[in-house]
Formats: structure tokens, sequence, C-alpha cells
């Protein structure tokens, strides 16, 4: 699975939990929370994420993520160690 | 159309929530001074965005919740909106009782003081949300905490989200199984009060006296109970003391409420009349295609109220002669 597959899966749980939210106006540059998730949200997103892809990040790493662009490149290098 | 009214719990609390209210119509501001003056306390003080201890004690989360729901119920009925069924979850519950009649404003608010005054004295533990799992699934991974400590599936949300509370110890392990092998992360929700569990019967002991003490009424609307999911039939005095007290120590059956409602009436629109909108997102996770509708709104609320009323009242009816 490439990087833009991965990409693809978060946006789409990422829609799927923040009301009104289109991929034509998510920025990839930016956090969840920006873009209207709670905290709740945003886990949701990340275990939905997981689920789908067949690949653990662990909760401490989630902390340190500051934008989508870097939990799309944890999944997708995560991903890559499987 | 039939409109159900969902009241959110102890969860979705947020600073500003009541301030945003305040600021919709003054008819909010006469039902904070009239809760105030029936608390003998200055509630308008507690809930101001300023005050860092907002939510420091239980029973202030439980008002505050209560309030900010039916503040939202109220602007709707200024509104000219009305909601023949009604559930609530967890907290809501309460909101729920006043909306079918069954209990007034005032004894509501008596009643949810009393219970977070209880709920501070109860045994500690921790709640965390966990998903996408489905429950057999989360119980089989409770099965395997036995021995480490108490642990309960405490609010049964949707077919693949479910809340988990008990002692701390055994929430962690969970939590942990649950990332290892079903890639699923938990969040705690709430650090100090394992609600809806076995651990917190002598509280619902305790809170039983309160509950005998206010002043039911047969209710004017159908009563769904949390303990059961489905209509309560011909409730009397009795009967909510009983299904209020199973409440505090039992599973919150919000999964099974909706399925009944859903499966009993094929012309349901959800509004979920609190702040936030964790019912109406959760209906919408491949679960529920009926329509769906929130009071919050991240920004000021009179737009976004505005909006709602219109489609409440005319944009629903234009669909369906469209249809």
């Amino acid at each position: 699975m490439n990087r833009n597959d991965v990409l693809a899966v978060v946006k789409k749980h990422l829609m799927a939990v923040v009301d009104g939210l289109t991929e034509e106006n998510i920025d990839t540059a930016r956090s969840m929370k920006e873009l209207g998730a709670n905290s709740l949200d945003i886990v949701e997103v990340v275990s939905c994420s997981m689920r789908e892809l067949k690949v653990k990040v662990p909760r401490a790493e989630l902390s340190k993520l500051h934008n989508i662009d870097a939990l799309v490149n944890l999944l997708h290098l995560e991903g890559q160690a499987v | 159309m039939r409109i159900v009214y969902m009241f959110p719990g102890q969860s979705s609390r947020y600073p500003d929530m009541i301030e945003k209210l305040l600021a919709l119509g003054p008819w909010n501001g006469d039902l904070i001074d009239q809760a105030s003056e029936t608390l003998g306390r200055d509630l308008r003080r507690q809930f101001d965005p300023r005050n860092e201890q907002m939510f420091a004690r239980n029973r202030d989360v439980q008002v505050g919740v209560f309030l900010a729901n039916h503040m939202s119920c109220e602007s709707l009925r200024q509104a000219g909106v009305e909601a023949g069924l009604s559930l609530g979850l967890s907290l809501g519950e309460y909101n729920h009782l006043v909306h079918i009649g069954a209990l007034g404003f005032e004894d509501a608010l008596r009643l949810l003081e009393m219970r977070g005054r209880e709920y501070e004295r109860g045994p500690a533990g921790v709640m965390a949300s966990v998903f996408p799992i489905e429950f057999d699934a989360l119980r089989s991974v409770l099965s395997r905490i036995e021995g480490i400590g108490s642990l309960e599936i405490a609010i049964r949300n949707a077919p693949q989200q479910h809340v988990i509370a008990g002692e701390r110890d055994a929430v962690g392990a969970a939590l942990t199984i649950l990332e290892e092998e079903h890639f699923v992360h938990g969040f705690v929700i709430e650090n100090r009060i394992p609600m809806h569990t076995e651990l917190f019967r002598p509280v619902a002991q305790a809170f039983r006296p309160s509950l005998e003490s206010a002043g039911w009424r047969r209710p004017l609307l159908p009563y769904l109970p949390n303990v059961t999911g489905r209509f309560a039939d011909d409730p009397a005095h009795a009967d909510f003391i009983e299904l209020m007290t199973r409440h505090v120590c039992s599973p919150v059956l919000w999964r099974e409420s909706i399925d009944f409602l859903t499966a009993r009436y094929d012309d349901l629109v959800f509004v979920e009349v609190g702040p936030r909108a964790t019912l109406s997102n959760l209906l919408g996770k491949n679960w529920k295609n009926n329509r769906r509708f929130k009071t919050d709104s991240t920004d000021g609320l009179r737009a976004s109220f505005a909006a709602l009323v219109e489609e409440l009242t005319h944009g629903i009816d234009r669909a369906a002669i469209a249809a």
C-alpha cells in the first residue's frame, strides 16, 4: 500500500467524524483539531485507520503528531515494517 | 415525520456551552436564575468560562450538562419546535424524564445535585471509550481481565462503539490488549468515576432515598429507560424509582434503544439537543440512515438554531412533498 492509499483511508475516516468536511477542504498540513475534530474524534480516526490498514501505532506516538501528513507518514512507515 | 430528541450525557460538556446558550435568548437566563434559586448557589458564576473549577466536582458536571440540554430544548420550544419522542444517554435520561413530563425541572435539578454528591463519594475508577470493535469481541477481551480487577461494558453506544468502565488497572490492561491485538485505541472519558457498573451499586442504594422523595408524575409521552432499551409500560411512581436506581449501576443500552425506535417507526428524524454532536455522529457511522440534526455549533448558536428550526419546520415538509 503506497502513501496515497494510506492518505485516502485517513481522509475517509476523518470525513466520517467531522460534519461538513469534504475531500477538497482537507488540508493535510493542518491538524485534525484545526479541521473540527475533538480529542475523541481524533482517536476514532486513528483507530479506524489502524484497523483498516492492519497497522499498529503506539499511543505514545500520537501526541507527537502535529498534522495529518505526520499521521499518514507514520501509518505508512509502520505498514511497511509489518 | 416524527422528531426524536436525543439528550447527551456528561462527556459532552465543554467550558462555554452555557455562555453560548445564554446569548441565544432571554429565556435561558430565566432558566439559569431559576436553577440557581432551586439549588441555592450562583450557577451563572459556576458556569462562567473564566471559572477554572467549573467542572471540578461531579455535581457541577451533572447540573451543567442537564442545564445545557434543557436550555437547548427550551430554545427549540420557543421557536415552535416540539418532539413527540425523546431519549437521553446516561445523565441525559433526566432531560428525557423532564421532556416527557415525568419529572419537573426543579425536581430534576435537586436529584442531580444529590446524585453528583453521591457519585463523588463513590469508589474510584476509570471509563474509556473504545472503537471500532464489536460487542462480542470486546466481551471476549474483558473476560481475560478477570483477576486484575472489576471491569464491565458500561455503555453500549453503537454496533462498534462501547464504553468500558471499572478499576484503573483493569481498564489499563484491557486497553493494552485492544491496542496490541485489535488495532483499537481507547480514549479515557472519565478519570474518577466508574458509572453504570456493579462497583456503583452502593452509590445506587445511597441515592435511592432521593429518588423516593421526588415528585414523579405519569408521563405524557413514552418513557424509554436506558436500562431496558424499550418503552416502559405505563410507568408509575415506583417504576421510576426502581429504574433510576438501577440506572446508576447498570449498563446503558443506547444501541438497543435506538434499534428499538427505528424498528418501531420508519419516519424518525433525530435531533441531538445539547452540547456537541456525539449522539448524532454515532448514528451516522454506517448504522442508521435517518436524517439527523444537532442544536450545537462551533460558532455562535443564533444562526445555527435559525437554520435548524427552518429545516425542522419547513425543510422536512418540502422533502416529504418532493418524495
